[in-house]
């Protein structure tokens, strides 16, 4: 057991206009997580300490927050790899609803703007449309993105251009383009081809550094970088 | 609390500051050349270089150039291919070659000999 002090940034619109820093101490066990600790304070201590969380095991996304300066899951994060004084606030550069829950809205926007889903007109196949395992090996990182918005919000490009479609949504684009399956690879990548979109990752890898399913976002990104500029060279031909 | 600073972000915030300043040496070099149609006037502009302050900004200058093109060689390498689990490893070989040149270069610089 261990004692573990919480300083937890909280914001209550209706209460309050700017944020406040509350202080909870929590008997922990080193084996437990920190969504344990939040999930105890809120219920025998405070219980109008607000967060998201859902499946806490690492699957759904919900509780993305940043800790220590850096974002990651609560249920992911082991007490045991954790200093005494756990600082936890908001995700950055999304709006604050309340305490440590964010307005996901932007975030899921940038999403919509790159045709996440198979664009794929012929008639499908008796059972399922095939892939090879060395095509599927192309996306599989992709593809396990959780969206919990971790990526997205340590990007100071986002924070500096709320427009940056995000490293999040260009990876999502990089999951449908290289699968062999579909069928408008070009036509979204025209949609991600612009200033406000993979041009405006100047890769400084806090992506990478967050991500909690140890997703290669940056090295993605470059690749979709490299099939831009080999696009635009043939067009020109 | 601020966001913590990765290695990525180091290089990033050095890489754009050093870009910027450099921009604006380069209107500063135009202007001496600018300078070159008149030899007593250039003669004069020569001379003030002896200053110490301006052999320490020419210091300073060397080592923008350093770390901006080393860092950019980094970036393009990472760009063209190189697995970013290196990203790192060229930042950190990145600084410690950039340091040797900068000690070779910036020796006779402040008045030093080989």
């Amino acid at each position: 057991m261990k004692t573990c002090t919480f300083n937890i940034k909280r914001f209550d619109p209706e209460k309050a206009s700017t944020p406040r820093w509350a202080k909870f101490s929590v008997e922990m066990e080193q084996t437990e997580r920190l969504l344990d600790g939040l999930i105890k304070i809120k219920d025998n201590m405070d219980g109008t300490l607000t967060f998201r969380r859902s499946c806490a095991h690492g699957i759904c996304g919900s509780c993305a927050v940043k800790i220590n300066g850096k974002n990651g899951l609560a249920c992911q994060t082991l007490i045991k790899d954790m200093p005494d004084t756990i600082t936890l606030e908001p995700l950055e550069a999304y709006p604050v609803i309340k305490d440590l829950v964010v307005d996901m809205s932007p975030f899921f926007e940038k999403n919509d703007k790159v045709m996440p889903y198979l664009v794929n007109d012929e008639t499908p196949p008796d059972r399922e449309r095939l892939q090879s395992p060395e095509d599927q090996h192309k996306i599989l990182q992709s593809i396990t993105c959780i969206m919990c918005g971790s990526c997205t919000s340590s990007c100071p490009g986002y924070w500096a251009n709320k427009d940056y479609l995000g490293p999040s949504a260009l990876l999502k684009a990089y999951r449908f383009i290289f699968d062999t399956r579909d069928n408008a690879s070009g036509e979204r990548l025209e949609k991600i081809i612009h200033n406000n979109g993979l041009w405006r990752c100047r890769s400084i890898y806090n992506c990478v550094e967050v991500c909690p399913k140890e997703i290669d976002i940056t090295g993605h990104l470059s690749k979709l970088k490299r099939l831009a500029v080999k696009k635009k060279l043939l067009e020109r031909k | 609390m601020k966001y913590k600073w990765h290695t990525g972000s180091i290089a990033w915030i050095i890489h754009r500051v050093s870009g910027i300043l450099l921009l604006l040496y380069i209107f500063l070099h135009l202007y001496v050349l600018s300078n070159l149609k008149d030899p007593q006037k250039f003669e004069s502009i020569m001379k003030a270089m002896d200053n110490p302050f301006v052999k320490i900004g020419e210091a300073g200058l060397l080592f923008l150039v350093i770390a901006h093109s080393l860092n950019g060689i980094r970036l393009t390498l990472l760009d063209i291919g190189t697995p970013t689990k290196y990203q790192k490893l060229l930042f950190r070989a990145a600084a410690i070659i950039g340091g040797i040149i900068f000690l070779i270069g910036a020796w006779p610089i402040m008045g030093g000999g080989y």
